[in-house]
C-alpha cells in the first residue's frame, strides 16, 4: 500500500465503523444491563487490525470512530465510556493477536469481555466504589456472545478482503 | 485451511466466562432482616431509607449540580421514575428490591444501593 492508498483505506474503515455505530443506535435492543450493547463498530476494528500492517494504524480508525461517534450523538459521559473500553478491549485484542494462538473469534469474543471491564472500569471510578461490578455477570457472558458472532462475521469477510488489499 | 475455532480460542472464552460469574461469590445469599437503600451521589452517601416494612408510595427527588432524579419508593421497591439526564438509563433498570439490587445513573453519579443487615445471631461470637 503506497501512502494515498492507506489514507484512503484508513478513511474508508473510520468512516464504515462509524456507520455501524449509528445503525447500532437505530436497532431497538431488550434492556440487559447498562451498557449492554451489539458493538457492530468492533468488526471494523477486527478487520483493521487484521488487514493494516501496523496496530497503531488500527488504533487510529478506533480513536477517529469513538471522537467522531460522541460528536454525532454521544456527549462527554459516552466518550469517557466508549474511550475506556475501547483502548482496553483493543490492547486486548492485540495483544493476543501478537500472541499468535488464537483465531479471530477467540480474539473478538475477549474483545467484547474487555470493552465492558473498561466501562465497569470508568464507572467505578465515576461512582466511587466497585459496586457496578455486580452486573458483570450479566455483561461479561454478552460482550463474549456479541464479540464472537462479530469474531465469525469478521472470519468471513476477511477471506474476501484479503484479496483486494 | 487454518480451523475457525481452536482449542486456545475455547479456553480463552472459558476462562472469561469464569471471570465474569467472580462477582456472584461476594454476593451474599442469606436472607437479612433488615433491608434499606442507600442513595449516594458523587461517591458521599446522601439518604438512607429503610425498606422492609415499608408501606404505601413515597417520591422525592434527588437534586445535584442541576440535575435531577425522582425516586419512588413503593412498599419494599424503590425505582427511579424520572430524571433529566440523557441516556434514561436509570429508568429502564426498572425497581430494586432484594439487597445486592443497584440502580446507577452515571450522568449524575448517582447510585442506589440495595442493602440487608444479616440477622443479629450473626454477630455473637462464638464461645
Amino acid at each position: 500500500m503506497n501512502p494515498t492508498q492507506k489514507i484512503v483505506y484508513l478513511a474508508l474503515l473510520t468512516g464504515q465503523s462509524l456507520a455501524l455505530f449509528l445503525l447500532e443506535g437505530l436497532i431497538p435492543l431488550p434492556f440487559l444491563a447498562p451498557g449492554a450493547k451489539l458493538g457492530l463498530a468492533n468488526l471494523i476494528t477486527l478487520i483493521a487490525l487484521y488487514t493494516l500492517p501496523r496496530w497503531q494504524d488500527a488504533a487510529l480508525v478506533l480513536f477517529l470512530r469513538i471522537l467522531l461517534a460522541s460528536l454525532f450523538g454521544g456527549g462527554p459521559t459516552i466518550l469517557l465510556y466508549s474511550l475506556s473500553g475501547g483502548v482496553l478491549s483493543f490492547a486486548a485484542m492485540a495483544l493476543l493477536k501478537k500472541s499468535g494462538r488464537f483465531t479471530p473469534l477467540g480474539i473478538s469474543s475477549a474483545g467484547g469481555f474487555f470493552h465492558h471491564i473498561g466501562q465497569l472500569l470508568a464507572a467505578s471510578l465515576i461512582i466511587g466504589g466497585p459496586q457496578l461490578f455486580a452486573y458483570l455477570p450479566i455483561l461479561g457472558p454478552c460482550g463474549l456472545l456479541t464479540g464472537f458472532l462479530l469474531g465469525g462475521t469478521a472470519s468471513k469477510i476477511l477471506v474476501h478482503i484479503k484479496i483486494v488489499v | 485451511m487454518k480451523k475457525m475455532l481452536n482449542r486456545a480460542d475455547i479456553l480463552l472464552i472459558i476462562l472469561l466466562l469464569f471471570i465474569s460469574l467472580t462477582p456472584l461469590l461476594f454476593l451474599t445469599s442469606q436472607k437479612p432482616d433488615r433491608v434499606y437503600a442507600d442513595i449516594t451521589v458523587e461517591g458521599k452517601l446522601t439518604r438512607r431509607i429503610p425498606l422492609s416494612g415499608h408501606t404505601g408510595r413515597d417520591i422525592f427527588v434527588i437534586s445535584h449540580d442541576g440535575h435531577s432524579n425522582t425516586i419512588v419508593v413503593e412498599d419494599d421497591t424503590i425505582a427511579v421514575t424520572e430524571a433529566d439526564c440523557p441516556d434514561k438509563r436509570c429508568i429502564l433498570q426498572g425497581p430494586a428490591q432484594k439487597p445486592g439490587g443497584i440502580i446507577a445513573c452515571l450522568p449524575h453519579k448517582l447510585l442506589i444501593e440495595v442493602k440487608g443487615e444479616q440477622p443479629e445471631a450473626d454477630l455473637i461470637p462464638m464461645r
